[in-house]
């Protein structure tokens, strides 16, 4: 079975008068139909660019692609989402892939009504007439649970709460559905309960509507309620890639194991101190040389700062870049 | 495992001493400079009008103030004092000369319109009609030639003309730079100093006092500024003093808002609280944080106003009621230049190119300080 | 919605009572209002009886009571040159000033509004280098030297306007354009600066990720963004414009309120200086009075709470 979104090599750097920032550097991963792969990293290790990368959304000055491939197979044919011109990306995006982004307030147009917001989605790529794409909308809004949906069509998202927010966004998002969902942080900016009700929405339309779902967090917490597969990111590289039991169980990256001992535990059977990873995100300015978590690693040795540790498999659907072996407790022989 | 040494999270490799030092604000400055070019072509600028008016003397070929009708209304370049040529022919010439003269020049003697008899009225019209043709060079040519021993006029060199009284332009416009230098500084220190204080006690005592501090400075906003500037100046008279009064006190609104916002921001800002809550008493309050974060603002909207004040000024002497028409002011200047616009209209024109110029290059400068000062005075605060 | 319009309202009311207080006040600035009024050369039992029929022999409280009583019903007296009452004459005047306002301000939307959107849109292009030049210019020319050299050359050599009067429908061309010059300059830089900061917002963002048209991005979410800061704009502009008649409608000889006070001036009367002032005044407080109104229309989150 071909994978629905095949990411190699992605390659992203933003020019600006400080500098070249290398945003994300050497990103490969793979999506399966239906299947919700979680990208987990700190603020600033490049998980959104990554994504946005991929929809060649990326503001072009300062930002370029400076290499990889993202093909895009849609039970049809294939397509490489990184060569494509702007009016055929224009169909991809919002038709087939779909968005959600983190702050509902400041992602929604303050001066338009939600629902015209919705419809014309529905209008530009299903080619509906305004009426037919307003029953669609009302459907729609009442599908991801808001309440008394006709009447709301009119309303402005200032009268909405955060929560009924993000499930319009969730609605523009799936109104043409599309067969990836691209969620980043979505839950960042809501209270807790609100943030498990809308977890709760995601895997429900997904698997109603069969999509596959990217979700990107810093919270391991939301990834071990949703995710099929985690992809833990640092300094715009890929530190470790796994089915989620086997991150949690298992994890092979120093970083992955910091993430998941400063979690704090209701199992605990005593009160533990919540271990964090002390130091500060890398410095992105220069090209990567050696590996990027080494200057925070309590494990890093001479090798770490030689060269880039590249992904090697350490299990089934299990790959690592460090080159330190967390369970052996000594460096890989074999890299 | 080596340490780096602290470095600035700016990635430029310095340390923070040598960041902060005064040599490398000064290049950092002009390096700023040199990106917005037009920033730095408003500072050039800018500066060369401030010189101008310093060393005006120096910089003005002529007296401003000394009329010679025989220079009157001549345009820019070289040109002949025609009230001495005309005195020095009437005392020298006959009949029969003049109308050689008007034969070699081509000029029907019969033709010429006098108010009254003789050869010296005809003379008169003679030179009348040759300066209005702009030969009187000629003249001076054909008499010289012809009369070498006579007492000639030497030419004169005015750069950008002479007004109706004979008063050469660019002197003019060049002290010109005092009134309206002098206008917007001044006008701009008694406002910003008024202002900044009513604004700070508006900001930072707030309540009943900034609701009623707020309250003026709405209305007097809302009111058609020029208007009541031109009928003020109208009803107090003609004086420098009293321009520079009219403008110290009707800006005073845009700066005291300014001031006020800026205490706000910061009194609602992080710091004010923390510094509140480590002991640090009004006063230290006061001077360690709000003031030095005005500064930026201010600057740059003393630079605008200044800008605006200058423009004002020329616009009340343009309808007579700026400083009294024996002090060169460009105002003045258009006032006067707009009887000649149709036959001499360089008298109108570069007055106003003059303040073009000088709007512009404090239009400039102060699109310049807005974009660096105040996020650098931020960043420099941490 | 309708309490911010009220206190809106009332603080128009407000200005508008401390604007007669600064009309009040403002011919005895000098001292004796009667000095000002009256030609230098008067005799003494003229100032006198001047004095007298004016009333300001009474006292000042008194004076003012008077003034305010009259003012409210728009007794502003008689003009001092043409003897008859002040108002009505300033009111007839108004229609050629908003003519001539009006002219300039659809003239500085109809140039800057596309110019500054292509700037913001393309920042560095032509037509945005063009626009910045033109917002630049804008606010360092002076209004009444642009009025003189156009004059000289679109009236005067070339003839295609006239150069003053109102009669025929060419006339209103140059001075319009002169009037609205000043508000071309700040609309541009406006109207770039707010389609630069739109364009960043997140829900800008979410529009592109939808794959919609850029036109209909363009118009549909950043325009209707922008209107809410260039209405006030517009509206500050036109009432600016209103303080400029006066240049222009001097240099045009357009009949309008501005030549009325130039004029006025000359003649030292002051009963119809005044009544102009709070007249123009008056017209100001009522725009931005408008001007709120047309900002609830535009902003939803204001109709909807404030």
């Amino acid at each position: 079975m071909q994978s629905i979104l095949n990411v190699k090599n992605l390659r992203t750097r933003f020019y600006t008068l400080d500098g070249v920032i290398h945003a994300v550097n050497g990103v490969s991963f793979t999506l399966d139909e239906g299947e919700t792969l979680a990208i987990v990293g700190e603020s600033g290790c490049g998980k959104s660019v990554t994504v946005m990368s991929i929809l060649q959304m990326i503001p072009r000055p300062p930002g370029r692609i400076a290499g990889g491939q993202a093909v895009f197979f849609d039970g049809v044919s294939s397509r490489g989402l990184l060569k494509l011109g702007e009016r055929e990306m224009r169909q991809v995006r919002g038709a087939e892939i779909g968005f959600i982004f983190q702050d509902p307030l400041t992602s929604l147009n303050p001066v338009l009504t939600i629902g015209s917001q919705i419809a014309e989605s529905l209008m530009e790529h299903l080619q509906m007439s305004e009426s037919e794409a307003r029953e669609r909308t009302i459907e729609l809004l009442t599908y991801v649970g808001i309440p008394g949906a006709a009447q709301r069509y009119d309303d402005y998202p200032h009268q909405f709460s955060g929560g009924m927010r993000q499930r319009v966004m969730i609605a523009i998002a799936i109104s043409c559905s599309p067969k990836v969902l691209i969620a980043d942080e979505p839950t960042t900016a809501l209270d807790v309960t609100v943030q498990a009700q809308i977890v709760e929405l995601v895997a429900q339309l997904r698997s109603e509507m069969g999509m596959a779902v990217i979700w990107i967090t810093h919270d391991l917490g939301v990834v071990a309620g949703i995710a099929d597969r985690v992809m833990v990111m640092y300094g715009g590289q890929v530190a470790e890639r796994a089915r989620v039991d086997d991150l949690y169980e298992r994890p092979q990256h120093p970083y992955t194991d910091g993430l998941l001992c400063a979690l704090p535990r209701l199992d605990a059977k005593e009160p533990e101190r919540l271990l964090c990873i002390e130091g500060s995100p890398p410095d992105l300015l220069v090209p990567p040389t050696h590996c990027q978590f080494a200057f925070r690693c309590q494990y890093a040795f001479d090798r770490c700062w030689a060269d880039v540790p590249p992904l090697v498999s350490v299990g089934f659907r299990h790959k690592v870049a460090c080159f330190y072996d967390l369970e052996k407790g000594r460096p890989r022989h074999d890299v | 495992m080596t340490q780096r040494p602290e470095t600035t999270d700016k990635g430029t490799g310095l340390t923070i001493d040598e960041e902060r030092g005064w040599r490398h604000q000064l290049a950092y400055v002009g390096r700023l400079l040199w990106r917005d070019k037009s920033g730095m072509v408003g500072l050039v600028l800018f500066l060369l009008i401030v010189f101008s008016a310093i060393f005006a003397p120096l910089v003005a070929p002529h007296d401003p103030l000394e009329q010679n009708l025989g220079f009157s209304k001549k345009s820019p370049g070289w040109s002949f004092d025609a009230t001495y040529l005309r005195e020095v022919l009437v005392a020298n010439f006959d009949e029969d000369q003049v109308r050689a003269l008007c034969f070699n020049l081509d000029v029907d003697y019969e033709g010429l319109l006098t108010l009254g008899e003789g050869p010296a009225e005809k003379i008169k019209a003679l030179v009348n009609l040759l300066e209005d043709q702009g030969r009187i060079a000629e003249l001076v040519e054909i008499v010289g030639h012809l009369y070498p021993e006579l007492p000639l006029p030497e030419r004169a060199f005015f750069l950008l003309g002479t007004d109706s009284l004979g008063r050469d332009m660019f002197s003019r416009i060049v002290y010109g730079t005092r009134v309206s230098l002098t206008v917007g500084f001044f006008g701009v220190l008694i406002a910003g100093s008024i202002g900044m204080i009513i604004g700070l006690v508006a900001g930072y005592v707030g309540g009943r006092v900034d609701n009623v501090v707020m309250g003026f400075i709405n209305m007097i906003l809302a009111l058609p500024y020029l208007l009541f500037v031109v009928v003020i100046a109208s009803i107090l008279g003609r004086s420098l003093v009293n321009v520079i009064l009219i403008f110290g006190i009707t800006d005073v609104p845009i700066f005291a808002r300014t001031t006020r916002g800026e205490v706000l921001r910061i009194r609602e800002s992080g710091y004010v609280e923390s510094a509140v809550s480590i002991g640090a008493g009004r006063w230290r309050i006061l001077f360690d944080h709000i003031l030095p974060n005005l500064i930026g603002p201010l600057v740059t909207v003393a630079t605008f106003e200044m800008s605006g004040m200058i423009f004002y000024e020329a616009g009340l002497g343009f309808l007579g009621l700026s400083v009294p028409p024996s002090v060169p002011s460009w105002g003045n200047m258009l006032a006067a230049g707009r009887k000649y616009l149709i036959t001499s209209p360089w008298i109108a024109a570069f007055p106003g190119f003059a303040i073009m110029l000088t709007s512009l290059a404090m239009n400039l400068l102060g699109d310049w300080l807005r974009d660096v000062l105040d996020p650098r005075l931020r960043r420099t605060q941490r | 919605m309708q309490r911010y319009l009220l206190s809106r309202l009332i603080q128009a009311i407000f200005i508008l009572f401390g604007i007669l207080v600064l009309v009040f006040l403002m011919v005895r600035l000098s001292g004796d209002p009667v000095s000002l009024m009256v030609p230098k050369e008067a005799s003494h039992e003229a100032r006198e009886e001047f004095r007298q029929k004016m009333g300001f022999d009474r006292p000042l409280p008194v004076q003012f009571w008077d003034f305010m009583r009259k003012a409210v019903v728009g007794d502003f007296g008689k003009s001092l040159h043409f003897k008859k009452p002040a108002m009505p004459m300033v009111m007839k005047r108004l229609p050629a000033t908003v003519q001539l306002a009006s002219a300039g301000l659809i003239m500085a939307i109809v140039i800057a509004i596309p110019l500054g959107l292509i700037g913001g849109a393309r920042p560095g292009s032509v037509w945005d280098n063009i626009g910045r030049a033109l917002g630049l210019l804008g606010q360092s020319v002076p209004s009444f030297w642009l009025a003189l050299l156009m004059i000289y050359f679109f009236a005067v050599k070339m003839r295609w306007f006239p150069s003053f009067g109102r009669d025929e429908w060419k006339s209103i061309i140059m001075p319009g354009f002169v009037m609205g010059f000043g508000s071309m300059g700040a609309l541009v830089r406006l109207t770039r600066s707010a389609v630069l900061e739109i364009r960043g917002e997140d829900y800008i963002r979410t529009a592109y990720s939808k794959g919609l048209n850029p036109r209909r991005i363009y118009i549909r979410h950043i325009l209707r963004n922008a209107a809410i800061p260039l209405i006030s704009v517009i509206g500050v502009a036109f009432g600016y414009s209103l303080g400029g008649s006066i240049y222009i409608e001097t240099i045009f000889s357009w009949p309008g309120m501005g030549q009325l006070i130039e004029q006025a001036i000359g003649w030292r009367d002051y009963p119809l200086i005044q009544a102009i002032a709070f007249f123009t005044s008056v017209v100001v407080v009522v725009l931005n009075l408008l001007t709120d109104v047309a900002y609830t229309l535009v902003d939803p989150r204001i109709r909807y709470e404030g």
